[in-house]
């Protein structure tokens, strides 16, 4: 094998590696195996031998597309470019480039690889100094989201820089890259600011784009409080979500597959035993049908605490076969059922219209609902009234409830200094078997001002916080988990 | 036989009736050479089923196959013994007994006697050998189809890796069983859950999507020879039309050749809206993708009436 094609492939999988494709060496090994048995003039063989070995999953397919592209075609024509200016050079006067309008093909390919998914690219290329020594050159630490960046004098350099580059006119048609670098940057800041702990918000940031509390000290993903989740880390929870409802299905499966063999069912083990003179060969177990609970959640989407709803849509209907049945509804102060909505659409997609109705988005993301920027709120927005949903509930809606059904609500409690009207949730309470309450607020806040929440609190089961993955994921392990919430 | 090359590989799936791409063509051919198992995904019906079936008829070699369900496990994929005929054994064999004991005997050595006689009833001949020990204990190489692997459990991904990478099982009483020749080893999921890493790491992976018009039409006419061209193309256009909305269940290939039989059955010259719709239950499974087809469909009605050649200028335009 030519040395060249080793290491072009090792260079490659790293790459693959870098960009979250799980690439083993014994991939590449293989890979140079089958090389053998192709004609390496034929990309197309070539392409096929790398993506049945490197790629896995249906979900990278796009990702493996592009960075096969970007490495086989587009590098190499940078690199080959590089008489005329380095690569690092065209990256330094990106802002030329964009102010301008004009630059040679190469450049055409960068702004495009940069508009496509500039978080990506730009971590792909950090990434790829290490492996190839001729683009050693790109200088884009400033722009990292990795490792520990951001000191003081760097973010005062980024700043000058992305000043100059965001205020700049852009050609007209290129507003997805505007759009997309002012993503980049508010989500590299943002994760600046964590790791650097530093006080006060970004006074760059904060004049360009919306407000953002700001957040302290390293967070894993999961106890990042919801509402202060970036357009990219929400995308990231999600798949995290995916994820965990896979394991917890399997163990739901596990779960009821052992609790079938409780009992032993005499007298279908009799009757069998009877092919074998009598002698019980093989044990029949009684079969318990699994036990599934049913689900209604109540939903607040009002501006205070929307933002754990998605994440609470995404578990229930991903793991809908798990349960008997799910209803979900959600409320401002007028309730209404979105099943039709799940029932019609992919989840993803339900929940993005169902955000999208209540006009609820991360600022300037795309996560739900399109990706237009709209108005905050209607010219009369609702204000929460728990008391006059939970009586509309009651009153359309109570069919839905029975003696196996747990109830969760998920919602502050905030009021708005109107009737709370916790009698209503005492008669609810008769006709289901269980509340649970989810606050997304942080406990301390309970109770506080328009609070009500300990109002409803004596006809709840359980009142548990809920302001991160970690605290949701919790309580829908034990959801599952046969001691708590069993329906025995 | 064995697949020689890629080239061949691609005709001899054609011969067996298989309209495949070249990417497809060149990881069977791999597959083949290299003796990986092959992990095909993709939607219901575009024919993952049915390349493990070509690919077992073009190399004239058996096709055995393990379809998965929830709650599979090793008794029913690998092997079981057989206590009945085992039992019935040691009932007829009762008298045998009592020869191979000595009277004389005291009791440690008559244990010793037994004992020796013990491995005759966990011998080749007591056990009932399921797919996976069938595919690698058979005389001949043969084709395992291991249909639906993501319907199974996690534990019992935890089997086939053993006989994935090493083509080998182990059974406790007997020991390890080696094959006897590797078998061609077909995986297919719907991507109902990811499979693990470590048995993706095993395998050749490969996508299946729902075919290119040019492919679906080749197929339509692979398996409707004779097949006017024009109404051929039109069929495909209408399912390539559908697929492109939003729907819970999107037409797959079965279902348009399915629709082409009925349409060939109804003796139909030409593909009117009225007889699309009339016929829809064929390509749309769901009442809710029904209307939304539907109003589609009536949405763009000029598209589809009248003859093929304006939606083709539609189309262009």
């Amino acid at each position: 094998m030519i040395m060249g094609v080793v290491s072009t492939i090792i260079d490659f999988a790293r790459i693959c590696r870098a960009a979250g494709l799980n690439v083993s060496p014994a991939e590449v090994l293989d890979v140079l195996g089958q090389l053998e048995w192709i004609d390496l003039a034929e990309e197309r063989q070539f392409e096929v031998v790398l993506k049945a070995n490197f790629l896995k999953n249906r979900c990278d397919q796009e990702t493996f597309a592009r960075l096969y592209d970007f490495f086989f075609h587009r590098l190499a024509n940078i690199v080959s470019n590089r008489g005329t200016s380095t690569a690092g050079d065209k990256l330094r006067d990106l802002r030329g480039i964009v102010g301008n309008g004009v630059g040679g093909p190469s450049d055409v390919d960068l702004l495009d690889l940069l508009a496509l998914d500039p978080l990506g690219h730009l971590d792909l290329l950090l990434k790829m100094q290490a492996v190839d020594p001729d683009i050693s050159e790109v200088s884009l630490t400033d722009l990292s989201t990795e490792g520990v960046m951001f000191s003081y004098r760097r973010r005062n350099r980024m700043d000058t820089r992305l000043r100059e580059l965001l205020t700049r006119d852009f050609p007209p048609g290129d507003e997805s890259l505007r759009f997309y670098l002012q993503g980049y940057v508010r989500d590299a800041l943002a994760e600046g600011e964590r790791s650097e702990g530093q006080e006060g918000a970004h006074p760059f940031v904060s004049s360009l784009l919306p407000y953002k509390p700001a957040r302290r000290g390293p967070a894993n993903l999961g106890e990042i409080p919801f509402k202060q989740l970036t357009t990219a880390e929400a995308r990231a929870v999600h798949t995290l979500i995916s994820r965990l409802t896979m394991k917890y299905r399997d163990r739901i499966t596990r779960h009821n597959r052992r609790s079938k063999k409780g009992f032993v069912d005499i007298r279908q083990t009799i009757r069998k035993s009877s092919q074998y003179e009598g002698i019980p060969m093989k044990l029949t177990w009684r079969r318990r049908p699994p036990r599934k609970p049913k689900i209604v959640a109540l939903c607040d989407v009002s501006y205070s605490v929307w933002a754990a709803v998605p994440f609470m849509l995404n578990i229930l209907y991903s793991l809908q076969d798990c349960f008997q049945q799910v209803h979900s509804f959600v409320f401002i102060a007028g309730i209404v059922p979105v099943n039709d909505t799940f029932a019609r659409l992919d989840t993803m997609a339900a929940i993005d219209q169902v955000m999208d109705s209540y006009q609820l988005h991360y600022p300037g993301g795309a996560v739900y609902g399109d990706e237009e920027e709209k108005a905050a709120a209607d010219a009369d927005p609702e204000i929460s009234d728990y008391g006059s949903a939970l009586a509309e509930f009651l009153e359309k809606f109570s069919h839905v409830l029975d003696r196996r059904t747990t109830l969760i609500i998920l919602g502050d409690g905030r009021n708005n200094f109107l009737a709370p009207r916790a009698d209503i949730l005492a008669t609810i309470k008769k006709r289901c078997r269980r509340i649970v309450w989810l606050n997304p607020e942080p406990e301390g806040l309970w109770g506080d001002g328009d609070s009500e929440i300990f109002a409803y609190r004596p006809h709840l089961e359980e009142l548990r916080p809920c302001s991160n993955l970690q605290e949701l994921a919790s309580f829908v392990s034990d959801l599952f988990s046969g001691s708590r919430y069993s329906n025995a | 036989m064995d697949f020689h090359s890629i080239e061949q590989t691609m005709e001899k799936l054609k011969e067996n009736n298989y309209v495949g791409s070249t990417e497809i063509a060149t990881v069977v051919f791999l597959a083949g050479a290299t003796g990986k198992p092959l992990l095909i995904e993709g939607p219901a019906g575009v024919g993952k089923t049915e390349l493990a079936k070509v690919v077992a008829r073009a190399l004239g070699r058996e096709l055995i196959r393990l379809q998965c369900y929830e709650g599979i496990d090793e008794a029913k994929a690998i092997y079981e013994w057989e206590y009945a005929k085992q039992l019935l054994y040691t009932q007829m064999l009762k008298e045998k007994i009592h020869d191979i004991l000595d009277p004389e005997d005291t009791l440690p050595a008559a244990v010793r006697k037994i004992a020796a006689q013990e491995n005759a009833f966990f011998s080749d001949y007591f056990i009932q050998p399921r797919p996976l020990l069938k595919a690698i204990t058979s005389p001949e190489p043969a084709v395992l189809l291991i249909d639906e692997v993501d319907k199974s459990d996690p534990e019992f991904e935890a089997f086939l890796l053993e006989l994935l990478s090493d083509y080998q099982i182990s059974i406790p009483e007997l020991g390890t069983i080696r094959a006897r020749h590797i078998p061609f080893v077909v995986l297919t999921s719907n991507s109902s859950r990811e499979m693990s890493d470590t048995l993706n790491r095993r395998c050749l992976y490969l996508y299946i999507d729902y075919p290119s018009p040019e492919r679906e039409r080749d197929i339509v006419a692979m398996k409707f020879p004779g097949i006017d061209e024009r109404f051929a193309e039109k069929l495909v256009a209408v399912v390539t039309d559908i697929r492109s909305l939003d729907l819970k269940k999107k037409p797959c290939v079965s279902e348009t050749l399915d629709w082409a039989h009925t349409l060939l059955a109804l003796q139909s010259k030409t593909i009117s809206l009225d007889l699309i719709i009339r016929t829809l239950n064929v390509l749309c499974k769901h009442r809710s993708d029904l209307d939304q087809v539907k109003e589609h469909l009536l949405k763009h009605k000029e598209t589809w009436e009248g003859p093929y050649e304006k939606t083709v200028s539609s189309k262009e335009k």
